[in-house]
């Protein structure tokens, strides 16, 4: 049995091929000023829908994260992440994601975004590391 | 006068959780509910024929229509019907609605059935992989099931590292909490665990699932199920039982996915426990019992903390200190709540609803509260995202 495959929806599109090109793209509204995520083809702060892409460095603070020892299901068995977390980019910016190279990941800890190698849209939301700059 | 307060829960009917793996009590969940509801007329001591609301929890049978359906098995004539979608708050939630439709003049007496049947169709995406949304077009689809950030383990191991990195952890006081819990389940019959003692060093003693949540600390997945009576005032007859009055009720939701709230420790708990107390005239030091929806221990540390029964980080010292067994000063979750007594699905919730009018009708046996007479009941859906709190007071 393998893994559901992700259906990235079409107003996400600047987002997964940014990554090919190691940037992290954001939507913003250009009426309230807040980030927008995930991408929607409006403003979900304000009701606008006045959006723009723009490039944010891609590094967050960890906001949560656990250790988990048990796969959700079978389909997750095979190189199971064993650090899910999640990343504030930005008071409005939370993404789910997974850990790698981290060591101990405290809480709070400056994290960046770890891009594809190959210059492949990603199937998934990649990882975070720890931030050493 | 608050909106609620026509409305009572004259009588209620629950089922014994039996474990996941045994044959189902019921062949269906139509009939279950069936089941279910002549228990609770009975129970409330009034003619079927009276009944002219209803509102279900999902169907396993039917993906559409429930209410009509159910009404159809049911034999009934309805003047509301309704279904809940709030996952586990969806029984608290019943109970507001029924008495909403009450207050409106829309019907009189309201079947509020939680029925707790396990899904064993095989193409089941919620119980494979605990995902609610796996379809195109869905953004947890696209971001959150391919990285396997599903089920509820992960985001609620998640609310406690955020507790333990704000506050500091108190491992201890959530074991505390689940021993305390058990002998309440320990005196309730039906309760899954009825009949097995457990000690705080055994919960700390058990696997860890998700850091830092421990087995023990997560409830069992059992079938089971609920219903209750929600009824005008006026019909209660000369020898029911001590109606409830739903004094008080609040609703609060925002966000699904919990890594989308903008703080994982305070949660719609906040907003619905304070429009439920503030409903009812009431506040946190007039309760004699809580049903606090448990399906991990942190849920219950969180809601105590967010409905104003201590300040924000107290809870541990709260839950170290006070005796929380349905003898003692601060009891919890009388029944052994769902870690406890088993969570029955989606009907868990109506557990705490039962539990709350029971001891207030002064039917709850060898486990009862003396001069019981406000219970506040919480209902939890998805990861503390949806959150409904009930003030119950005796008539």
């Amino acid at each position: 049995m393998t893994r559901p495959e992700p259906l990235h929806r079409d107003v996400s599109g600047p987002f997964w091929e940014g990554l090919s090109r190691r940037k992290l793209m954001i939507q913003r509204c250009l009426t309230c000023r807040r980030l927008i995520f995930y991408p929607r083809p409006f403003c979900h702060h304000c009701w606008a829908a006045d959006l723009a892409w723009e490039e944010r460095p891609p590094t967050g603070t960890l906001y949560s994260f656990t250790i988990s020892h048990v796969p959700p299901s079978i389909d997750f068995r095979e190189g199971w992440p064993r650090f899910p977390a999640v990343v504030a980019i930005d008071d409005d910016v939370r993404m789910a994601t997974t850990l790698v190279d981290i060591g101990e990941p405290r809480i709070g800890m400056a994290v960046r975004l770890v891009f594809p190698d190959d210059q492949e849209q990603p199937l998934a939301m990649p990882p975070f590391t720890a931030d050493h700059a | 006068m608050p909106g609620n307060s026509k409305a009572v829960i004259l009588g209620y009917a629950e089922l014994p959780a039996s474990p996941a793996n045994a044959p189902p009590p019921f062949p269906t969940t139509l009939d279950m509910c069936a089941h279910l509801a002549r228990e609770t007329i009975a129970d409330a001591g009034l003619d079927r024929d009276c009944i002219d609301g209803l509102i279900t929890g999902s169907l396993l049978e039917s993906r559409y229509f429930a209410p009509a359906t159910l009404s159809e098995y049911l034999g009934l004539n309805l003047s509301f019907g309704d279904v809940v979608d709030l996952g586990g708050a969806g029984s608290a939630g019943m109970v507001w609605r029924a008495a909403a439709a009450i207050a409106a003049g829309m019907c009189r007496a309201v079947l509020c059935i939680a029925p707790g049947m396990l899904d064993r169709s095989p193409d089941n995406d919620w119980a494979r992989f605990g995902a609610s949304s796996p379809l195109p077009g869905s953004p947890q689809a696209e971001f959150e099931i391919p990285i396997g950030m599903l089920g509820q383990n992960v985001p609620y191991a998640m609310i406690a590292n955020r507790y333990a990195a704000v506050h500091g952890y108190d491992a201890h006081a959530l074991a505390r909490l689940v021993a305390q819990q058990r002998l309440n389940a320990n005196a309730t019959p039906g309760a899954i665990f009825e009949h097995v003692p457990l000690s705080v060093e055994a919960v700390l003693a058990s696997r860890m699932i998700a850091d830092p949540l421990r087995k023990l600390e997560i409830v069992m997945p059992c079938v089971g199920g609920a219903a209750i009576l929600v009824t005008d005032a006026d019909l209660v007859p000369a020898a029911a039982h001590r109606p409830v009055r739903i004094a008080g009720s609040g609703e609060a939701m925002s966000v699904k996915s919990a890594h989308h709230a903008p703080d994982l420790l305070c949660s719609p708990v906040v907003a619905a426990a304070a429009r439920a107390f503030a409903m009812a005239g009431s506040s946190p030091s007039a309760m004699h019992a809580v049903q606090i929806y448990d399906c991990y221990s942190i849920t219950v540390l969180v809601t105590l903390e967010n409905a104003g029964f201590c300040g924000a980080g107290e809870g541990k010292a709260l839950l170290n200190s006070r005796d929380l067994t349905w003898r003692g000063d601060f009891p919890i979750n009388t029944n052994g709540g769902q870690l406890g007594y088993g969570q029955t699905g989606l009907a868990g919730g109506m557990g705490h609803v039962v539990e709350g009018a029971r001891q207030i009708m002064g039917r709850a046996g060898g486990r009862q509260i003396a001069n019981c007479e406000r219970v506040f009941v919480t209902g939890n859906g998805g990861i503390m995202s949806e959150n409904v709190a009930l003030v119950l007071e005796g008539w």
